[in-house]
């Protein structure tokens, strides 16, 4: 039954064939059974059950919603009305918010029942889900010579939930690549939606003009459903767009004849064994269907990835400026002014990772270096905007891998932070650019991993990427 | 100091940020430091810094716009999300004192 999409649940429930109560047990058994993955820091075992005698309740009396009785995951940057919210941080550990954020809301109000917070990186900063507060979340997967494997992230710990069957389906976050690269390391759909496309109110920010929220499933139709729930203008959030948010699974088609698809000869270069085998086997399969590849030179893509590490830490530098111990979370004891209030408590509250991008953004910020850094990468982000504008107008859509490479091993995390941040390669321009990218599994590697497919579209073109990733899929 | 010359993406570079410069940014930022902490920092952000001068590379024309993301807000009316807003909000404050949020004396 855990192994089920959304899908094939929602018509079991349907026809009475499971309950719902059944259904969340069950994966609250899983949760329990695989507890060592740390895929969660909150389990929401009485809430959820309470949650899913109403849906059995509904079902009963054919008032039953869009998503009745589905549990998912919500990863932990996201406020959830009377559950602890932490963001994988100290600084938050005993945070309890009094409103819930917008998406989960409107999951909710259709139905849909809170399993659990998952675990990430702290604030959402890493691509790891090693830097938590809660302890790290291990990958589910495992390699032929079965060392344990990261699963990714930031939002590693909603990815793993769905990988290990711990929830239907789950919530991330998208920064930089932390919904796309864990997706892909668990070998689970996920995408990233345009900027603006879902609300942010009741996020927890980490940079403001980059983060976005979107789902997390086991194939692309599931994935559609519950983004066409989560998608819609909203007065509490100055960017949320106001547009027509189509029914993105009753439309999904796997048509693909006629599409112009770019792929980017940079993104050729240096391809792994396992990424060269895989995007030709996404090439094929695309002409195959009647699509048109088209070879296109965009070293943007690429060279881009440093202009995040400066926006990104630039925004969270003031953003998280508002945990100083005074009104919310953790505050350092003892006999201390406020100076010293404010300074001792955000040493004890942040994790290293979170500290060294405050600093860098701060540094960034300060006298001296502003033109240097931010003013030089806002004006390469205008570039990169533009020429993905130019693209567009010849192209449908982009096909790039994921991820420089499948999960790896804990021993093999590079000791240099700038190998690390590598990891987002194919993936940091996207959210440069308010872009919408999905990826799903798309073959193996010779280590028996799932690879991650990325395809990348105009701003709203989510229709398209969820149709051509359902041909590929 | 910051424009030495730049190989490649991914190299890890001697230290370009001193830990005066560490120092003086965890200052702004409120962050508290021991000695090893900057000194970590100075060694980490300056391998970062110099990865980021790849960035000289790529030509900028004088005439580019900068991306402002003002063209997509959505200006609202500032009304109060809850009638029993500040009673909620106390509920997580660490010190709470007659409906205030207690802090050290700023006043001798």
């Amino acid at each position: 039954m855990i192994e089920s999409t959304i899908c094939t649940l929602l018509s079991k429930l349907r026809s009475k064939e499971i309950t719902s109560v059944a259904l969340v047990q069950a994966y609250l058994d899983e949760i329990e059974k695989q507890k060592e993955l740390n895929a969660f820091i909150t389990v929401c075992t009485e809430s959820a059950l309470k949650a899913a005698q109403e849906s059995d309740k509904r079902y009963a009396t054919g008032t039953a919603r869009r998503l009745e009785g589905i549990p998912l995951a919500f990863k932990d940057l996201y406020c959830t009305n009377g559950i602890r919210t932490t963001a994988a941080s100290k600084i938050l550990e005993n945070f309890v918010p009094f409103y819930e954020s917008t998406v989960t809301q409107r999951l909710l109000d259709e139905g849909a029942i809170c399993i659990g917070k998952t675990n990430m990186d702290e604030f959402a900063m890493g691509s790891m889900t090693q830097y938590s507060h809660f302890g790290p979340t291990y990958n589910h997967l495992k390699r032929t010579d079965g060392k344990k494997l990261i699963p990714g992230g930031s939002s590693g710990g909603s990815a793993v939930a769905v990988g290990a069957n711990l929830a239907a389906g789950s919530l991330g976050s998208d920064t930089g690549g932390s919904i796309r690269q864990p997706a892909a390391f668990c070998g689970i759909v996920g995408i990233k939606p345009t900027y603006g496309l879902c609300s942010r109110f009741g996020m927890i920010a980490f940079a403001s003009s980059l983060d976005q929220a979107g789902p997390m499933a086991k194939d692309v139709r599931d994935t559609a459903l519950l983004l066409e729930i989560m998608v819609g203008h909203d007065p509490k959030d100055a960017t949320s767009l106001n547009v027509p948010t189509p029914s993105y699974s009753q439309n999904l088609t796997s048509d693909v004849k006629g599409k112009n698809v770019a792929v980017f000869n940079e993104c050729l270069q240096d391809l792994s064994a396992d990424n060269k085998k895989m995007m030709n086997a996404a090439i094929k399969k695309l002409e195959e269907g009647g699509a048109t590849i088209h070879y296109v030179d965009f070293p943007l893509m690429k060279e881009t990835t440093p202009v995040y590490y400066i926006i990104a830490p630039t925004e969270a530098s003031s953003n998280l400026a508002r945990y100083d111990g005074v009104r919310f979370g953790h505050r350092a004891e003892g006999n201390l002014s406020v100076e010293e209030l404010f300074s001792k408590t955000r040493q004890e509250g942040f994790g290293n990772e979170v500290k060294r991008r405050i600093l860098m953004g701060t540094y960034i910020l300060s006298k001296g270096h502003y033109d240097a850094y931010y003013l030089r990468a806002q004006k390469i982000q205008s570039i990169l905007r533009q020429a993905f504008t130019d693209l567009f107008k010849k192209m449908d859509l982009v096909l790039a891998p994921t991820t420089p490479t499948p999960a790896f091993a804990l021993d093999e995390i590079p000791t240099d932070h700038t190998s690390i941040y590598l990891n987002d390669l194919y993936t940091t321009a996207v959210n440069l650019a308010g872009l919408p990218a999905i990826t799903f599994p798309f073959g193996y590697a010779e280590s028996g991993l799932p690879m991650g497919c990325q395809l990348i579209g105009p701003a709203l073109s989510e229709q398209t990427l969820f149709d051509v990733a359902a041909h590929l899929s | 100091m910051l424009y030495t010359s730049c190989n490649r993406l991914g190299t890890q570079h001697a230290m370009s940020i001193t830990k005066e410069e560490v120092s003086y940014a965890a200052g702004l930022a409120k962050i508290g430091m021991t000695e090893e902490d900057i000194e970590k920092f100075a060694t980490e952000l300056g391998g970062i810094l110099h990865w980021m001068q790849a960035l000289n590379q790529i030509p900028i024309p004088d005439d580019i716009p900068l991306y402002r993301p003002e063209n997509l807000v959505d200006e609202r009316d500032d009304v109060n999300p809850s009638p029993d807003y500040s009673s909620q909000l106390m509920a997580n404050a660490p010190d709470p004192q007659h409906n205030f949020f207690g802090v050290p004396k700023v006043i001798e």
